[in-house]
């Protein structure tokens, strides 16, 4: 070996009898040509992934977001609600407005504002007096469950769609927390009173007229 | 990867001869051993201080660099920033030269920037003592430390595959499919954790679900698929026979990676429940490849492992590393699904898959790989030149591995009854009562780091040689 202070060249490497024994084994692995292949590692597979299938479904809570705990039975999915319920639900929130003079109890205010609530106006077989009361309004001299009042009411013709006047109607109609129970009121019954009394426009109806109305 | 088996000498042609590929290696191969094998040193000494944080509180108190929160980070990060990718790097430049038959792009460039992504380890490490951790498993360092390590891993990954690119043997061996997958794995899961957890910042749950997925995969697929390469070069060329069977490698290559990616996220809590469940299933599903190619590697090796444990260092190396896997995939089919699951979550014994794989089936495969590079490439021998030394590297490593999985799993199942049972004394049963168990952890990772220095110890001898020989025997 040279006394140069260098590392070893590939060269000066090759040329040392160690690297000769080294390299005396360069086999590098191969692949065996006899193999063929087998079927058992899908077949095992195919009986694992059997059984995680049965898992996930028993404890994936249906891969649902907001289920967390899929040991527990996976909670059915909200029933889709029946229109009665829907219209009810709309009613709710529209009555928000009414609230502040009938008040959410339903009972209004005694001498200011008429109850809801087991009044006769409401609960009329027919919606028909209900229904022109929500959308012109009513004023003047009117007796409910007894008492006399004698406001304003004002229109909400204007404000409320068919669909909001049929879901507040209904609601009022048929709040089982007031002992209220009578039909529901269909949008297409709004429809054919706004369009019968078009020519109203805001003016609010009286008692004596109302009172006409089947 | 499908095409038949070609003869060699008409695909090396103008293939370089082995020693100039070995001269090639030496640089950069040799600098990521020795640095790797120095951060497993470290990482296995911050490791055990750490450890004995947990019986004993009071050890170190006082300075906020080496409390718990951020030691522990700071071991784990360095275990598998600093030894087990860059052990890694090493071993996928080497297996792509000599498999390929091609001398390594730019040797000196390759070199540079494994100094890089030590400095970008480093400061890493500091960032975690000094308080800057990121907080997500795995991914503790700072920005400022995880943009150079990428960068530095751009590099290192693009000369890589540049290399495999041009290699004279046109057919890719087994090794070299897991080589492949796990540089190009590794930049896929990396940038897009990093990205999503410190450039996008997704919310809450889903960062833990991001965190999980990208140490899962580094463990699963990229640290392992390395595993397996290293297990596949070995244990034919110690046996001397070809592999088994083609079909059955590249059944269990497929599947590994269809599969492997999946599994980690099975003891997530506070995410919706498909989560752990997918994930639980996939950890019984790995078990078929993971079975499928040992099975081949037994079959290669069948009726010459005793002689081949006898003969060759790297062989027993290997050979303990497979067993390794086997035993941990199941370990994680059993506790990694349903009411196992449920049991040991939040417990050392979920917390002990990352030791048990980085340091483990990897880390064994690893160090017995290195076992047979490094003399190869310093002085142009088999066998490193302290026998002894490697007997106490090989057994300090495994009496460390046992005692940290018995030690870690003892201490977690204990902690599981507890946590299972309502009228049970968490702090007196489930804290203090473990102190046992895991200073049995302590004692393993010294043994760890006892094998770490007996590597260095005998890779510094065979420099020396080298020295000795290159300089004419004048020091």
């Amino acid at each position: 070996m040279s006394k140069k202070k260098q590392k070893p060249s590939p060269a000066a490497v090759a040329s040392s009898p160690q690297a000769k024994t080294a390299s005396a084994a360069e086999s590098e692995p191969s692949v065996s040509v006899a193999s063929t292949s087998s079927a058992w590692p899908f077949v095992a597979l195919g009986v694992l992934l059997f059984g995680c299938f049965l898992y996930v479904e028993n404890t994936g809570g249906a891969f649902r977001a907001d289920v967390f705990q899929g040991d527990y039975k996976t909670p059915p999915r909200a029933a889709a609600k029946s229109p009665e319920e829907q219209l009810l639900d709309r009613g709710r929130q529209v009555y928000a407005a009414c609230a502040a003079c009938h008040q959410p109890s339903g009972l209004g205010a005694p001498g200011q504002f008429p109850p809801l609530a087991g009044s006769e106006w409401v609960l009329h077989e027919n919606p028909n007096r209900v229904i022109r009361l929500v959308l012109d309004g009513v004023g003047g001299p009117m007796t409910v469950k007894g008492a006399a009042y004698s406001n304003v009411m004002v229109p909400w013709r204007d404000v409320l769609s068919d669909a909001d006047v049929a879901a507040v109607a209904s609601f009022i109609r048929n709040n089982a927390d007031w002992g209220n129970k009578a039909s529901f009121v269909t949008p297409t019954q709004v429809k054919a009173i706004r369009d019968e009394t078009k020519d109203r426009s805001g003016r609010p109806w009286t008692a004596d007229e109302l009172l006409k109305v089947p | 990867m499908t095409a038949p088996q070609i003869s060699p000498p008409a695909a090396c042609a103008t293939a370089p001869s082995a020693v100039a590929v070995e001269a090639s290696c030496r640089l950069p191969v040799l600098f990521f051993a020795f640095s790797s094998a120095t951060w497993l040193l470290f990482g296995a000494v911050l490791a055990l201080l750490s450890s004995i944080q947990v019986y004993q509180p009071a050890f170190m108190e006082g300075c906020p660099w080496v409390t718990y929160g951020r030691l522990r980070p700071a071991a784990v990060n360095s275990l598998v920033y600093g030894f087990a990718l860059q052990a890694s790097f090493g071993l996928a430049l080497w297996l792509i030269a000599r498999l390929g038959r091609v001398e390594l792009t730019s040797p000196l460039g390759l070199f540079i920037a494994g100094k890089f992504w030590n400095l970008a380890v480093t400061v890493g490490v500091i960032g975690i003592l000094a308080g800057d951790a990121t907080g997500f498993d795995l991914l503790e360092f700072p920005l400022y430390a995880a943009l150079p390590l990428f960068a530095s891993y751009a590099c290192i990954g693009a000369w890589a595959l540049i290399t495999l690119k041009a290699r004279t043997e046109r057919t890719l061996y087994v090794s070299l499919w897991f080589v492949l997958a796990s540089l190009l794995w590794f930049p896929w899961i990396l940038s897009s954790a990093q990205g999503l957890l410190l450039g996008w910042r997704v919310p809450g749950v889903v960062q833990a679900i991001v965190a999980g997925w990208f140490g899962n995969n580094l463990l699963q697929v990229v640290l392992i698929g390395m595993a397996l390469a290293v297990m596949f070069y070995f244990v034919p060329k110690v046996v001397g026979r070809p592999l088994h069977s083609q079909s059955l490698a590249q059944n269990g290559f497929w599947l590994l990676l269809l599969i492997g990616g999946w599994t980690g996220l099975s003891q997530l809590s506070a995410v919706p429940a498909w989560i752990p469940a997918v994930s639980g299933a996939a950890n019984v599903l790995l078990v078929v490849p993971v079975i499928v190619l040992i099975y081949n590697l037994y079959r290669t090796a069948d009726g010459e492992i005793a002689e081949a444990w006898k003969r060759s260092g790297v062989f027993r190396f290997v050979t303990v590393a497979a067993f390794l896997l086997l035993l941990v995939t199941l370990r994680n089919a059993v506790f990694g699904i349903g009411s196992g699951a449920r049991y040991t979550q939040f417990t050392y014994f979920a917390g002990a898959r990352t030791d048990i794989m980085v340091l483990g089936v990897f880390g064994l495969s690893a160090l017995g790989a290195l076992h047979y590079i490094v003399p190869r490439l310093t002085v142009a021998q088999d066998e490193l030149p302290s026998d002894g030394l490697v007997d106490l590297a090989f057994w300090a490593s495994i009496v460390g591995l046992i005692s940290l999985a018995i030690g870690y799993s003892l201490a977690g199942l204990t902690q599981g009854a507890v946590g299972a049972t309502a009228d049970r004394n968490f702090l007196g049963e489930a804290v203090t009562g473990v102190a046992g168990h895991l200073k049995l952890v302590t004692f393993g990772y010294g043994a760890i780091g006892v094998g770490a220095l007996a590597f260095l110890v005998n890779f510094a001898l065979a420099l020396r040689r080298c020295c000795v020989a290159c300089c004419g025997g004048v020091r």
